[in-house]
């Protein structure tokens, strides 16, 4: 894998509105090469982290789409795909609107800039259950526009009127017949300014959109190809695994890395911030290692705690009123005069998302640049995170979304943590590191899904109706 | 040093013969399609094939493929022809993936072994791979397609 630059050649600070963004994203960049539109081919056709860059020259329109004089579509993805199909779903939106033949349709992860930016969440992001809503109109716009300057290029070529050209499959159609593909109109579309607007189709035409469609990445995910973050390679890159603290909050007073230190593959020993790292050839000599560590914690103010504690103070809580969050009719004279009064509390503990990738972050970090590889969930987080720890500016700093074996939740945190820890962990290996996670230390590390107890209480009348009558702790 | 082939290729390593299969063939031979899961032999992620039978390679030191034939999902074919693989792709198994490589190296076990398996069949065969998507009816399904039982499968 190449360290390519993929730092983002064009920023834009705005905060995402449709009008603003369709301006910005019908700007057109012409040709393979540049930077904005580079990521690593993640799947589809079976050929894995090659660099699209310097590949078949390409028209894209837009930052959503690239189409190849070798008539390949790739539709470049913003949200993460950790097996919800994103990298199917959100190009067959791009590939309806754009008449494309679904064969020739390919995918690529977008790298982090603003462009890619959820609409409606304001960052780059995937969660919520959103991404198909939210890039219902974005993908749909992005195909339409591309599709419109190819029709702009045929028309022109034989001097007909546009809107008497159709499009089918990958290709324009004169009144005639006559027909060129969109690889031979690539070049010439290339030199046209993007229209302003751009009707959408009539959902009643729809071919590919709600109907069913095989996903693009199935080839890569039965042949060992696909790459997970855990799986990234590079020259030269060693692996870290890191003692974090038992409890949270829990600092390092003092380690012994005596004996793990003359152990077969150990590079460096490091203390950061969440704990001391080892770091070595393989993933299993740094566990080994890490595994003979001794190190003395200074526990902190949270080794007190205990869930069994705090759920005993929840249910005290919910015995309270509490604070009132909304309040339709008078739930409290409703239950006061009930027929039959019934009560629950549910309860749910701390748990771990439990992703079967366990967590993991490779980057090459170095004294003007920092590239990282990892399935994340929170890019725009993740790297203004990352750029702080690394000393850079933000646009310095580049994500490459690898797919996710599992998110939940878990790769979106506000402090990035697995992201973070791992710039750290590069600053001390001055070479290309990967950090890994064994299960235990996925499973311990942290981030859990929020503990949470319900009281719930609600009347039934003398007829065995529900009254309304509700209170929630 | 510890000879063994790797799907059809000699690898001669000079590893500590404690280190389980799964980070030898991650780390030292590169092939990343087998994954680590749990490294307790609990999900299954890490299954591959020494001398055809299903190892869970996270627990296995690489000791144990001495002189042996070890095959990786990476080994299962070369082109996707694999039965398995093409009723995989057929059924859309796959959601996050992750854990695909381990049941297919299962699933070609379970069908040289029983040819033409029932539910309860590929239930048993299976138990040990773990899907956090739940692919498993559609893993059921493909499985009884790649056997050529195409109707059969599916939720019970």
């Amino acid at each position: 894998m190449s360290g390519a630059n993929a730092s983002p050649t064009e920023r834009s600070h705005q905060k995402m509105s449709r009008a603003i963004h369709r301006r910005e994203f019908l700007k057109v960049s012409i040709g393979a090469g540049g930077g904005l539109l580079l990521g690593f081919r993640l799947g589809g056709t079976g050929e894995t982290l090659a660099m699209q860059n310097g590949s078949a020259a390409s028209f894209a329109p837009n930052a959503f789409v690239r189409i190849g004089t070798d008539e390949r579509v790739t539709v470049i993805v913003n949200h993460s795909e950790m097996g919800q199909g994103v990298y199917t779903s959100l190009p067959m939106l791009l590939a309806e609107e754009l008449d494309a033949d679904w064969n020739k349709v390919g995918f690529e992860s977008a790298p982090v800039d603003a462009k890619y930016n959820h609409p409606v969440f304001g960052m780059q992001m995937t969660g919520g259950s959103s991404s198909v809503w939210s890039g219902f109109e974005q993908f749909r716009q992005a195909g339409a526009a591309a599709r419109a300057m190819l029709v702009a290029a045929a028309a022109q070529q034989w001097n007909v009127e546009p809107s008497k050209c159709r499009t089918d499959s990958g290709a324009v159609f004169d009144p005639s017949n006559r027909k060129l593909t969109y690889g031979q109109l690539a070049e010439a579309a290339a030199k046209l300014t993007p229209p302003a607007q751009v009707p959408l189709k009539d959902p009643k035409t729809f071919k590919l959109i709600g109907k069913p469609a095989k996903r693009l990445d199935t080839s890569d995910k039965v042949n060992g190809k696909a790459v997970f973050g855990i799986d990234v390679k590079m020259p030269r890159m060693l692996i870290a695994v890191v003692a974090r603290a038992p409890i949270f909050g829990a600092k390092v007073r003092a380690f012994d890395d005596s004996r793990a230190r003359s152990m077969s593959g150990v590079h460096r020993i490091v203390a950061v911030p969440s704990g001391v790292a080892v770091i070595a050839d393989s993933f299993w000599q740094a566990k080994m290692a890490r595994d003979a560590l001794h190190i003395d914690w200074d526990e902190g103010t949270m080794s007190s705690f205990n869930t069994n504690e705090m759920m005993r103070q929840f249910r005290e809580q919910a015995k309270l009123a509490g604070k009132s969050v909304r309040r339709d009719g008078d739930a409290d004279a409703t239950l006061a005069k009930a027929a039959k009064r019934l009560e629950a509390v549910y309860e749910v503990p701390y748990l771990s998302h439990a992703m079967m990738e366990p967590l993991n972050c490779a980057l090459d970090l170095r004294s003007d640049s920092c590239e990282i590889w990892t399935g994340t969930q929170f890019q725009t987080v993740d790297r203004a995170n990352a750029a702080k720890i690394a000393g850079l500016p933000d646009e310095k700093v580049q994500i490459h979304t690898t797919f996710l074996g599992g998110g939940f939740g878990r790769r979106a945190n506000p402090q990035s943590d697995f992201v973070v820890e791992a710039v750290h962990v590069a600053k001390a290996a001055g070479v290309p590191v990967k950090v890994v996670w064994t299960r235990e230390d996925d499973m311990q590390g942290g981030w859990y899904r929020p503990a949470f107890l319900h009281a719930i209480a609600g009347a039934i009348d003398a007829n065995g109706k529900e009254s309304p009558g509700d209170r929630a702790s | 040093m510890i000879e063994f082939s790797v799907n059809k290729t000699r690898a001669n390593l000079d590893v500590d013969p404690s280190t389980p299969l799964l980070w030898v063939i991650r780390d030292h031979l590169g092939l990343t399609g087998t994954k680590y899961g749990c490294g307790i032999a609990q999900c299954g992620a890490c299954t591959v094939q020494i001398d055809g039978q299903a190892v869970r390679s996270c627990v296995a030191p690489v000791s144990r493929a001495a002189g042996k034939e070890v095959t990786t999902i990476e080994g299962l074919s070369p082109d996707l022809s694999q039965p398995l693989q093409r009723a995989w792709i057929e059924e859309d198994v796959p959601q996050c993936g992750y854990c695909q490589s381990g049941q297919l190296m299962s699933a070609a076990v379970l069908l040289r072994e029983k040819p033409q398996p029932t539910d309860d069949d590929i239930d048993k065969a299976m138990t040990g791979n773990i899907c956090r998507c739940g692919t498993y009816p559609r893993i059921r399904k493909a499985i009884h397609r790649a056997s050529g039982n195409v109707a059969k499968g599916g939720a019970r």
